[in-house]
């Protein structure tokens, strides 16, 4: 797993226990780690301030704006397919979901379906598969 | 003598003869039904006597046949239809289904097992077999009885040992030295432990008894987790261990037992928090799927060893590895949850592993418990837990 060591990650996730588990579980995988807890804001960071990354997890449920309206935003971007977006939700509706993959994302994870565990490391497979 | 059936002789058409002989002769009753008619084609000694037929009856039907058992004409009997119409055609062989109902000749409450068998060619004769239960479940209802009676007597005694050592601690705990300090510590300990486990007998013996009734009301379930996360929480930091939370925030209200809902919660967590390492997190994700709230609690803790891991519901269990971690359990948590998880209409299970720590899933239908009818009935007299 040393190519994970380069990849630049974005989370978006505000409840604040798992925002810090998240970071601290995908840092000791080598990642390095940037992480929203709104995200409007982590949008920004990636327009206005044109900061590429390799991966984004994305919580649907977070402050600000909702995951679909993110999602929308984000392809907007020119080059976006090469960074793959994870959507990790407490929500399992089958016409947000069909929405958000349509609107591009690559995979919509139910968080209490999932190990926390075994989601950070589907994370890791979504950014290899993207990046091979 | 007449063959004890006179159809169905697929269904044993690869035994030997001798077989005829041991079906007539063992004690429990036999029927043969086809299902076309839903007559009943054959019948052996037992059922003979368990019905009281006469020889000569002829043309009777399953299962209108219970009202001979003395069944009452109110008691619905869909589920004993062979092949049932609300659901799909069936393709186990076998079934059990049970029935509870006062005899109407003698007042006694009555339980019986079903056997259904689906014949394994394209013949259309059934079998059933019946099964009287109606002794075993006396005689645990009379164990049950006995444990909450035993259970309520030693609480009595257990409190004022308790209000004691309280207001002997209050009095002179300045005056104690350490020894003496930790000796009644130990003490207060102990009194803790036998008291859970009265409570735990108390409701299992409830639950065996049927006495148990869900109580359910409109519950908000994430609020409900939260709270039990909260009681919790202080045990948690004293060992550093991190509770990593995540909740549906737009729940409905529910219609469930919240006191049972949160006795399982209560379990789940404070096992996952009792198995684990120190400076060690336990996950806590709730989630809304289509028909059920899921709940997820995982610890990175000792895991459960494969070969223990199908009894870890069983009543009283407890592995090797989770006496020696914590020799107080009283193997009664889990046993409790999958009870109450079925009754309200979820289910609950896991996946362990030793070393590396195990993960509890718990649903909870979004339509709530619907209460049946013969519970809502003797919902008066219930006790309350």
């Amino acid at each position: 797993m040393k190519k994970n060591q380069k990849y630049q990650v974005l989370v978006v996730e505000d409840e604040p226990s798992l925002n810090e588990a998240i970071n601290s579980k995908l840092v000791k995988a080598g990642l390095k780690v940037s992480v929203f807890d709104d995200g409007k804001q982590a949008l920004d960071t990636i327009t206005a301030r044109g900061k590429h990354f390799d991966g984004i997890w994305l919580d649907f449920d977070v402050k600000e704006i909702n995951g679909l309206e993110f999602m929308q935003r984000f392809v907007a971007i020119p080059g976006w397919e090469s960074c793959p977006v994870l959507i990790v939700s407490n929500t399992g509706n089958p016409e947000l979901i069909q929405q958000a993959i349509q609107l591009g994302a690559k995979e919509w994870i139910i968080k209490a379906e999932v190990r926390l565990d075994d989601t950070v490391n589907r994370f890791i497979e979504l950014i290899d598969t993207a990046k091979a | 003598m007449k063959k004890w059936y006179d159809a169905g002789m697929e269904l044993l058409l690869k035994l030997p003869n001798e077989l005829d002989n041991v079906i007539q002769y063992i004690d429990r009753p036999i029927l043969l039904i086809d299902a076309g008619s839903a007559q009943v084609t054959g019948i052996n000694q037992a059922g003979i006597n368990f019905f009281k037929l006469k020889p000569d009856l002829v043309g009777i039907s399953w299962p209108g046949v219970l009202a001979l058992a003395n069944v009452p004409a109110d008691i619905d009997m869909s589920s004993l239809w062979l092949i049932r119409k609300d659901s799909p055609p069936q393709t186990e062989d076998q079934r059990t289904e049970k029935l509870t109902y006062i005899d109407q000749e003698d007042s006694t409450e009555r339980y019986l097992e079903f056997q259904i068998i689906k014949p394994r060619d394209n013949s259309t004769t059934w079998a059933v077999i019946i099964v009287d239960k109606t002794d075993v479940e006396s005689s645990v209802r009379s164990r049950s009885d006995f444990v909450t009676m035993a259970s309520h007597e030693l609480r009595t005694p257990l409190t004022g040992i308790k209000w004691g050592i309280g207001l002997f601690l209050k009095r002179y705990q300045a005056q104690l030295d350490p020894e003496q300090s930790h000796i009644l510590a130990n003490v207060v300990q102990s009194i803790g432990r036998m008291n859970e486990l009265i409570t735990a007998l108390l409701q299992l013996s409830r639950i065996e008894t049927g006495s148990l009734q869900l109580k359910p009301r409109l519950v908000e379930v994430h609020k409900l987790l939260q709270e039990v996360i909260q009681a919790q929480s202080a045990q948690a930091q004293r060992r550093n261990i991190m509770l990593v939370t995540s909740f549906h925030q737009n729940l409905p209200e529910i219609f469930l037992d919240g006191t049972l809902i949160g006795y399982v919660f209560e379990n789940l967590i404070t096992n996952a928090i009792k198995y684990s390492r120190d400076n060690s997190d336990v996950t806590i994700f709730l989630s809304k799927l289509q028909d059920v709230l899921l709940l997820q609690v995982t610890d990175s803790g000792i895991g459960i060893p494969r070969d223990h891991q199908k009894m870890i519901f069983e009543k009283f269990y407890r592995d090797p590895s989770a006496i020696q971690h914590d020799p107080n359990g009283t193997g009664l948590g889990l046993h409790l949850c999958r009870i109450i998880a079925r009754r309200s209409g979820g289910d609950i299970w896991f996946e362990s592993e030793v070393g590396k720590g195990s993960t509890f899933w718990f649903t909870i239908p979004l339509k709530g418990v619907t209460v049946a009818a013969h519970e809502k009935e003797s919902e008066v007299p219930s006790i309350s837990s």
